[in-house]
Formats: structure tokens, sequence, C-alpha cells
């Protein structure tokens, strides 16, 4: 992926920077809005990653002047600001996704490695497999190894958001926003007691586990290698 | 105390003002007056010379210069004091008969000084001078009566104004005592206000006037300004106490690895303890910024129209399988419809969240928790109740206080924001929020009232 981050404080940034380039990933990075501006609409980049507070041009009037330029690169906000009212602001002046300082840098890269691919979502798949688990879409069933398997409507959709990014990390908080459409940071565990309600359906009758806990990030269902 | 100088107090300032004001009206008038008496008497002097300027040409009749003279002489013998001064001379300026010597040529018309008579007096004579055959006649009459009527009202005037100032002085003297009395009042409340003390009220008169209104909307701003000050105290006292101990435990775990990597050993259960207390800190941290963003208002902006009921669905059907998990069982007791409120949909499911995560942490397992909303006198009413310990009656205000915990509770996890978000919540709401008995156990009642204030919607149509 080519990523470029648009971030005033230097530690922050190379912390992310090097986090992606050990992940193998191309990131430059700028610590100010015009020369951001500038680079995003003469290169071609993957995601780009926007701090909301820059000097000179800010990030949020930034982001404008790019979708105003007609780049739809995908977008992700960081800000220290983490109130609810910032995060509608930043979505309507064309961000895609957005993160409360201070985060983990997993939570970062999942986040992100999901806007990269998300343009390959368009194409409907209306049945989704992965090794031998498949759901579909139309007829609302879900099964494994030819064994049908009866999920609640939220399990449901659980399975479909992580079967559609199959084998790349969730965490807790995209679960939240994307399966609840929840904004909150829950203080117990009920993301993990959902998930493990799920794993105890696709999983446990069967040999081979595919639903994955990923250390203090989150959940990835993958096939067995 | 601090009082202002008299001439800078604004009562005595309105006294003098209106004094001038009526100092400018009385000139105007006066002169006014006077003008139209002078004009008046002008007149008649001008028309008593007329009259007696052709009573004289009709003594002369067609020629008798004697029966003239005669007539003139007498008249002069009554006005002995020069109020009126006749003159008769003829053509070579010789004086035939009358009171004052003669008067050089025919210049003198209208009004002249005393002096160009021969007169010595300090006030004017109106003039009249003709022609009598063969002879010239000049008579005057004094214009005294109006130089007279000039003294009279100049110093009418001056009485008048001396006498008006005296009481205008006086009364705004009295106006700017009792104003400066009122005003010290409020200078003094003030000055307690800025050295700190918001418990401080500023005393009322019983007249119920503008400043009776303004030091009443001064009173409720201090008491507004007193509870948000009051806030800030007691967040950064919070924020000193609850997140100084978290941060004294990360200090020293960082020590602890920094000691263990010098003697070689691995420090990776240290980092990780790290991590997880420096998250501990920011979701307390987020947690405190949250509550103080929702208690500015600003979100209020964001208020719709919102099914409490689909609210309360979602939320409990979401935790559901943690009670289940936790050995406890809830239940969820909802109308079949009921009236929207006005509010935020995000904020509302987390106010049910956290009373949700409250009995979640806090009950044992086996107790039966009930979230419900009911229609209750116009007012939307949501209901969370346990069986569990409850909370004491005398601890029920200090759990709505920010990081307050009860003491059993510091063992458990948690920020000890939660019902201190909640009221947040319900506050913005215009709701009310109480914490009730349920015996045993606690209830949480939220009232969203209907209609009239409060952020409520309508109703049904």
């Amino acid at each position: 992926m080519r990523l470029l981050l648009i971030e005033d404080d230097a530690k922050l940034a190379d912390y992310v920077s090097r986090g992606f380039s050990e992940a193998g990933h191309l990131c430059d990075v700028l610590d100010n809005g015009q020369d951001g501006l500038f680079q995003a609409t003469r290169e071609t980049y993957d995601v780009l990653i926007v701090d909301r507070m820059l000097p000179g041009l800010d990030g949020l009037s930034m982001v404008k002047a790019i979708r105003a330029a007609g780049n739809k690169t995908p977008l992700i906000f960081l800000t220290s600001i983490g109130g609810v009212d910032d995060r509608v602001e930043g979505l309507e002046a064309g961000g895609d996704d957005y993160l409360v300082k201070p985060f983990a840098f997993s939570e970062l890269a999942a986040r992100v490695a999901a806007l990269a691919r998300r343009p390959a979502f368009q194409t409907e798949q209306t049945v989704l497999k992965v090794h031998d688990l498949e759901l579909d879409l139309i007829r609302h069933r879900v099964t494994r190894a030819g064994q049908q398997i009866d999920l609640q409507p939220k399990e449901f959709i659980l399975l479909e958001v992580l079967m559609r990014a199959e084998g790349r990390v969730l965490t807790r908080t995209m679960l939240l926003e994307r399966v609840w459409d929840y904004h909150f940071d829950p203080q117990t565990s009920v993301v993990e007691t959902h998930i493990s309600r799920l794993r105890s359906k696709i999983d446990k009758p069967f040999d081979v586990a595919l639903l994955h806990t990923v250390r203090s990030t989150g959940y990835s269902l993958d096939a067995p290698r | 105390m601090r009082h202002v100088s008299l001439v800078r107090s604004s009562g005595f300032r309105l006294a003098m003002t209106f004094c001038a004001l009526f100092l400018i009206a009385s000139i105007i008038a006066g002169t006014t007056a006077y003008s139209v008496i002078r004009e008046e008497l002008v007149k008649r002097h001008q028309r008593v010379l007329g009259e007696q300027f052709d009573f004289l040409v009709s003594a002369y009749g067609g020629g008798d210069i004697e029966n003239l003279r005669l007539t003139i002489e007498g008249h002069s013998r009554v006005s002995r004091n020069k109020d009126s001064v006749f003159l008769l001379q003829d053509f070579a300026g010789k004086k035939l008969a009358g009171n004052i010597t003669t008067v050089p040529g025919r210049t003198l018309e209208g009004q002249a000084a005393a002096s160009a008579l021969g007169i010595e007096a300090d006030y004017t004579y109106f003039v009249k001078q003709g022609e009598i055959g063969e002879y010239y006649l000049t008579i005057a009459t004094s214009a005294e009566d109006i130089s007279e009527l000039e003294e009279i009202m100049l110093l009418g005037a001056a009485w008048a104004a001396v006498v008006l100032l005296a009481i205008s002085l006086a009364g705004g003297m009295f106006l700017a005592r009792s104003m400066d009395r009122r005003i010290a009042r409020i200078q003094d409340g003030l000055e307690r206000v800025s050295d700190g003390d918001f418990s401080t009220r500023i005393a009322t008169s019983t007249r119920g006037d503008d400043i009776d209104t303004l030091t009443d909307m001064m009173n409720s701003a201090i008491s507004r300004l007193g509870a948000s000050v009051e806030g800030m105290r007691q967040i950064s006292n919070d924020i000193s106490h609850d997140l100084k101990s978290p941060l004294a435990r990360l200090r020293i775990t960082v020590e602890q690895a920094a000691e263990n990597h010098a003697r070689g050993i691995s420090v990776a259960p240290e980092l990780e303890e790290a991590t997880a207390e420096t998250d501990r800190i920011i979701a307390t941290f987020d947690a405190l910024l949250r509550i103080a963003q929702i208690e500015t208002g600003a979100r209020k902006a964001r208020f719709a129209s919102t099914n409490i009921i689909d609210v309360v669905t979602g939320i409990t059907d979401f935790y559901q399988t943690s009670f289940e998990d936790a050995g406890m069982g809830l239940n969820v007791n909802l109308p079949a419809m009921i009236p929207p409120i006005v509010g935020d949909k995000e904020l509302l499911t987390q106010l049910i969240a956290n009373l949700l995560e409250n009995a979640l942490r806090h009950c044992p397992s086996g107790a039966r928790i009930v979230c419900a909303i009911a229609l209750q006198d116009d007012a939307v009413v949501l209901m969370v109740s346990d069986n569990g310990s409850g909370i004491p009656l005398y601890e029920r205000d200090k759990v709505l206080r920010r990081l307050y915990r009860l003491e059993k509770s510091r063992t458990t996890p948690g920020s000890g924001l939660g019902l201190s978000l909640v009221k947040a919540i319900s506050d913005l709401h215009g709701a009310s929020l109480s914490l009730e008995d349920n015996e045993p156990g606690l209830r949480v009642v939220v009232r969203f009232p209907l209609a009239a204030g409060g952020g409520a919607a309508t109703g049904l149509r």
C-alpha cells in the first residue's frame, strides 16, 4: 500500500510511518496542510491519514479541498478531539473513518487496511465464502461443511462483516460501529461475549477454527493455511 | 465600600440634566413672552404718538399758531418728568414751545436715545417728527416702561433660576444618595464575587423597578457562575485525586521495567501492565472530557425526535448475552407505543448502556435486572432496576459525582464516571434522574418530561 500521513506531531508521525514500513507499506509523511493538499492531489495514494489539527491549513479544510478537487482516495482522520460532533464534522467534510488519539497502532492499521480494500466491496456478492463456511445474503442462510447453522439477526450481521473482511483484523470498536452502529466504548467485554457466542456456533462443532482472536487488537476470520 | 464622587453619580447627573433642560425651556418661554409684551408696548407707544400728533395738527387748524403753541405749552407743563416730550420749531430751527431745548434737524425717527433729545436718562424715546404748516413738530414718549419690563423680567428670571438650581441640586443629591446606596450594594456584592465568594446574593429593594430586575439577573448569573466554577473546581480535584494514583502506579511499573531491563530480565509483563494502565487513564480522561462536553450543552443542536423504544430494544438486545453469561436475567418491559422524545439518540443509547453496565458490574450472579419504559403523567419514564445490593441512602447523591465510587466497589473495574455521564446526559435532555430503593436493589429512574420545556416532543399526532 502507498500511504500519505499528514501529521505535525513528529514523534507520532515517526511511530506510525515506522509501523507501516515494517508491515511492508510505503508511508510518506508531511507536517502541514498546504503541502498535504498539494501532494495528495499530485500523487496517487491508497489511503490518506490526516490529523485534524494542522498548522497552516487545518485538516478539515484540507480534506474539503481535496474532495472538491474530485479526489476520492479513502481518508481517515486522526484527532485528539473525541466528541461525536467532531466525528460527524469529519465525516461530513469527506473523511471515510475517524480515529481518536491516543490510539494503538494495531487499531489504525486495521482501519487503514479496511479502507484500502473498500472499493473491492462494490462488486455485489450474494454468497460469501471462507474455507467451508458459506453465508448466503439472499436466502439469509449460513452453512458450514454443508451443515446449516442458525444465527440470531445480529450474529448474522457480525459474521457478514467478519467474512467481508476475510483475513484482516477487525477491532472491537470497528465491530461496534459496523454491526451495531454504536459509537461509545463499552467498559465491559460485551463484544467478546457476542464473538464467543458466534464462535460457539460456527467453530466449536468443527475441527478447524476460522474465527481468531488477535491479541489486544481484535478478531479476524481466516481460512486455515 | 467604593463610592463614586457626587458629580459622577448617575442620579445626580440625571437631576442636573433635567435642571439644565428645564432652564433652557424656561429661557425660551420667558424670551417669547417678553418679546410679545414688548412688541405690544412698542405698538402702543407708536399709536399714542400718532394720535397726539393728529391732535396737535387739529389744534393748529388752518394756521392758528398761537393755539398750537398754547396747547403744546399745556402738554409740556403736565409732563414735567419728561415722560412726554414736545418741541415746536419754525423752519429756521427756533424753538416756539416745548419742554426740551433745540433738536438738531429732522434726523430722529422711531426710537432714539435720551441724549439725542438733550435729556439725561438711561432709557430711550419713541420719536415722531413732522411739519405742521410753516412749523416743525417733534414729539416723543419715553420707553421707560419697556426698560422697566426688561428689568423686572430679568430679575424674575434670575430668581427663578436660582430657586430652580437650588431645588434640582438638592433633589439631585437626594436621588444620587439613594441611587448610590443601591449601586454601592451591587458593587459590594460584585466585589465579593470577584474575590471568589459565589454564595453572595445582592439584596433587592421592595420597589421591583429596573434596578431590582437587573439585580435579580445578576444574582442568577452569580449563582450559575458559582455552579460552573464549583464544577471546574470539582473536576480538577477529581482529576488530581483519581488520575494521580493510576499515574503513580504507571510510574512504578515503568521504574520496575527499567530495573528489570538493567538486570537482563524480560520486561514484557511490565510493559503490558503499563499499556493496560495507560488505556485505563485514557478511558477515564475521555469520559471526563465527554461529560464536560455534554455539560456545555452544545450537543442540543443535534437533538431530533427519537423513539426511545427503539433505543432500548437495540441496546438491551446488545447486552442480553452479557447478562446471560454473567448468570443474570435481563427483562425488558416496553409499552407498544410511546410519544417520541426530543433528544440525541447516541447519547440516550450511552445513558442506557451505562446503567446496564453498572448493573452488570455490581450485581451478583443470579440477579434480575429490569429495563422498562412507561408513560406517567406527561413524562416518558425510563427505569432500570435490579435486585442487587443497591446503594446506601447516604451515598446516593455522591455516586452522581464524577469519579465517585462506593467504598466497596473500589476493587471492581470501572472509571467511576458511569453515573456522572448518565446524570450529564439526563440533564442535557431536561430529564430528572433519581436513584431509588428497589427493596432490595437499586432502581434508577429517568423522567423525560413531554411538551412544555425540557426538550421533549409534544407527543403522538
